[in-house]
């Protein structure tokens, strides 16, 4: 069985032989699909962000609606709701949708994940969805971003709504959400490099945008999808790379759009940028139109660019599936407490929502584990001399290296190249490094291990 | 059939030199720390574990290729090691690799005092050196010139390749009364001893097969079938 990282506390757990497990931190079953698919269909972490009613989750309801309905374009795709609490609330989108009204705002609590899997997507295989949709009220307050989201931190994708009427409306601009956000994560002291911020405009129909956006909007090939007996386009004229590079330049023509003509906008994208997050724009429309005063549509609704801003979030989270990674570590008698579940562990399993991970021991050429499989956590039964340089030779020049180490590494001044000093992570654990390399940290025992991995996303082959 | 003057040897894809006279190729220079730790980082025994390797480190410590000298050149060589041991290092390089004899040592040395200098550019180019043995090897050809010079050896290819002034070298003595004798000569700041490798006699230390000495090393010879 594999060794998954929980949806509900986000933490590593080894299920062991049993098909479901509950959490011991949130006492939740985690479904027996996420556990059996874990390697297959691998999470793709999403969480939501933005004011009160600017349309997160009339958002995330059209798109569950559009998934449901997907295989109709996509041969052979399908889609599951993993766990009765998604079940229940797909249920109450489609009703709403059906009966056209619009959804219920999200309670203000700590949220529990939607649990999607969708299969077969063309050029991106099978990814499971772990949606945490945070009530936007959580947003007004900066101290309450801490409290509420803890997952803001461990995802490192997220979804930023914002519609442009509501936020002139509300006297409010892009960059109040950003620093509230930005706040939050520092607050937890998460690191805002390489992750991905997709802002997705909402509720487009409102908005006077310019021609060639609207025509975008208008022109979506997956319109019709979830529309009953609506003639299907044909397909077999375009690729998805072709939506993606449509995708692309809408990102590049909104961002331009954002900083001439939204409010706060040129402050938001310098921010994000100084962060040296991944930003990207889309835009949305969930219903086709406004409802009237009583939240009832007068027509059915007509969604537009909906798989926009997940089709995005497959495509950015998808490099860094794959980049490879590779862990380094001591197996001398004093790094014995590496090999547990709070570090070794930990390690991994962050590492594994990073990239594709190989796990070494020092002074051994062949390795301990391949990309998807877990470590042992028992320490080796032979302390082998710390020497990486027979490893660091055979890997592949792409790779970065993390070496979690208790003592001086023998062979790590052979290393001070250019190449290597750019891609290799040196770790003491609970031990100072007194060797001089350019990247190195200290990991106090009980310290969490998330910091290495910022520090470790940092570094580029 | 001719062999091609410079090979490097397969495990560890550090050169080798032709000599004609013995028909077998020779380790251009004694075996390196960094050598031998491609051989630790692949063998499963577990006599060759941490505390092993920091005993022989105790005795004649590590140097980073980048870091040798004149002053400290002879560190980037493994020594301290036993003939026991040395062997298993050549059964891990190929059937076809052994510690030279005395005999054998001496054959080599003497011809190669009749030749000059190799260019290092001809070993420097050769196929699969990486970057790591490109500059131990290149370091390794320039540090010890200065102690030649201090000590008035003329260079041949012998000096170039550390027979004299590298470390003292594991031999066969099938003659002798112990089996296992030392050859060659060291400088003296790293161990200060009147020996010179022209005699062809070995110096035989008491207990070879238990008692690690710090300023012996080895290398090998290969006869490629």
């Amino acid at each position: 069985m594999p060794r998954i990282t929980c949806p509900f506390c986000l933490q590593p757990h080894d299920t062991g032989a049993s098909a479901t497990f509950i959490c011991p931190i949130y006492k939740e079953t985690i479904p027996a699909p996420y556990i059996r698919e874990y390697d297959n269909t691998s999470p793709l972490w999403l969480v939501t962000v933005g004011f009160p009613k600017h349309g997160k989750t009339t958002y995330l309801a059209a798109l569950t609606l559009t998934l449901q309905h997907m295989s109709s374009v996509w041969p052979g795709s399908y889609y599951r709701a993993l766990d009765q609490y998604t079940m229940d609330a797909a249920r109450d989108w489609m009703r709403a949708a059906r009966l056209g009204v619009q959804n219920e705002s999200t309670p203000r609590s700590i949220p529990r994940p939607l649990l999607l899997s969708m299969y077969k997507i063309p050029s991106s295989g099978s990814r499971c969805l772990v949606m945490y949709d945070v009530a936007g009220e959580i947003y007004d307050r900066l101290h309450e971003v801490e409290e509420y989201v803890a997952s803001i931190k461990q995802v490192s994708t997220t979804w930023f709504f914002v519609s442009l009427k509501d936020m002139r409306d509300q006297d409010r601009t892009l960059s109040d959400l950003f620093t509230v956000y930005l706040s939050g994560l520092e607050n937890l002291h998460a690191d805002l490099t390489n992750r991905n911020l997709i802002v997705v405009y909402t509720k487009a129909d409102e908005i006077p945008f310019p021609q060639d956006i609207r025509q975008y909007l208008m022109n979506d090939r997956f319109q019709a999808v979830t529309v009953p007996d609506a003639e299907r386009p044909d397909f077999s004229t375009f690729t998805m790379d072709d939506y993606y590079a449509e995708m692309q330049a809408m990102s590049d023509r909104l961002r331009t759009y954002t900083r001439e003509r939204v409010l706060g906008g040129d402050p938001f994208i310098n921010m994000v940028e100084g962060q040296r997050m991944n930003l990207v724009f889309s835009v949305t429309s969930a219903l086709g139109e406004k409802p009237d005063d009583s939240n009832r549509l007068r027509e059915d609704a007509r969604r537009y660019r909906i798989l926009d801003p997940f089709l995005w979030a497959m495509r950015l989270e998808r490099p860094s599936v794959t980049r490879p990674i590779t862990l380094i570590l001591d197996t001398t008698k004093r790094a014995r407490v590496i090999y547990h579940e709070t570090v070794l562990g930990d390690l991994w399993a962050q590492l594994s929502t990073k990239g594709a991970v190989s796990a070494y021991t020092m002074g051994r050429q062949r390795p301990a584990s391949s990309p998807g499989q877990t470590p042992l956590l028992t320490s080796p039964a032979t302390a082998r001399p710390r020497l990486i340089g027979p490893i660091l030779e055979r890997l592949p020049p792409d790779t970065t290296a993390l070496v979690l180490t208790t003592g001086r590494i023998l062979d790590l001044t052979d290393y001070d190249t250019p190449s290597w000093r750019k891609r290799l992570l040196i770790v003491g654990f609970d031990w100072e490094p007194d060797q001089e390399w350019a990247q190195t940290l200290v990991l106090q025992k009980g310290a969490s291990t998330s910091v290495l991995i910022d520090a470790l996303m940092r570094l580029h082959p | 059939m001719a062999q091609p003057p410079f090979r490097l040897e397969s495990r560890t894809n550090f050169p080798m030199v032709w000599v004609e006279e013995l028909d077998a190729y020779m380790h251009w220079f004694p075996v390196t720390k960094v050598q031998f730790e491609y051989f630790l980082c692949e063998v499963n025994d577990s006599q060759f574990d941490e505390s092993w390797y920091d005993e022989i480190l105790s005795l004649n410590p590590r140097v980073s290729p980048t870091a040798i000298r004149g002053t400290n050149y002879w560190r980037a060589f493994i020594t301290g090691v036993l003939p026991s041991e040395a062997q298993r290092f050549a059964r891990w390089c190929g059937q076809d690799f052994s510690l030279p004899t005395i005999e054998e040592w001496t054959i080599a040395y003497r011809a190669l005092k009749q030749q000059q200098p190799e260019d290092v550019a001809a070993i420097l180019g050769l196929a699969k050196l990486n970057e790591r043995a490109r500059t131990l090897v290149q370091r390794l050809d320039t540090a010890p010139q200065a102690a030649l010079k201090q000590l008035g050896y003329p260079r041949t290819r012998a000096e170039q390749m550390l027979l004299r002034l590298g470390v003292l070298e594991w031999v066969e003595c099938r003659n002798q009364a112990s089996r296992w004798g030392g050859i060659g000569e060291t400088y003296p700041d790293f161990h200060s001893a009147l020996f010179s490798p022209e005699s062809g006699q070995p110096r035989l230390p008491k207990d070879p097969e238990t008692d690690r000495i710090p300023y012996y090393g080895f290398r090998l010879l290969w006869r490629p079938e």
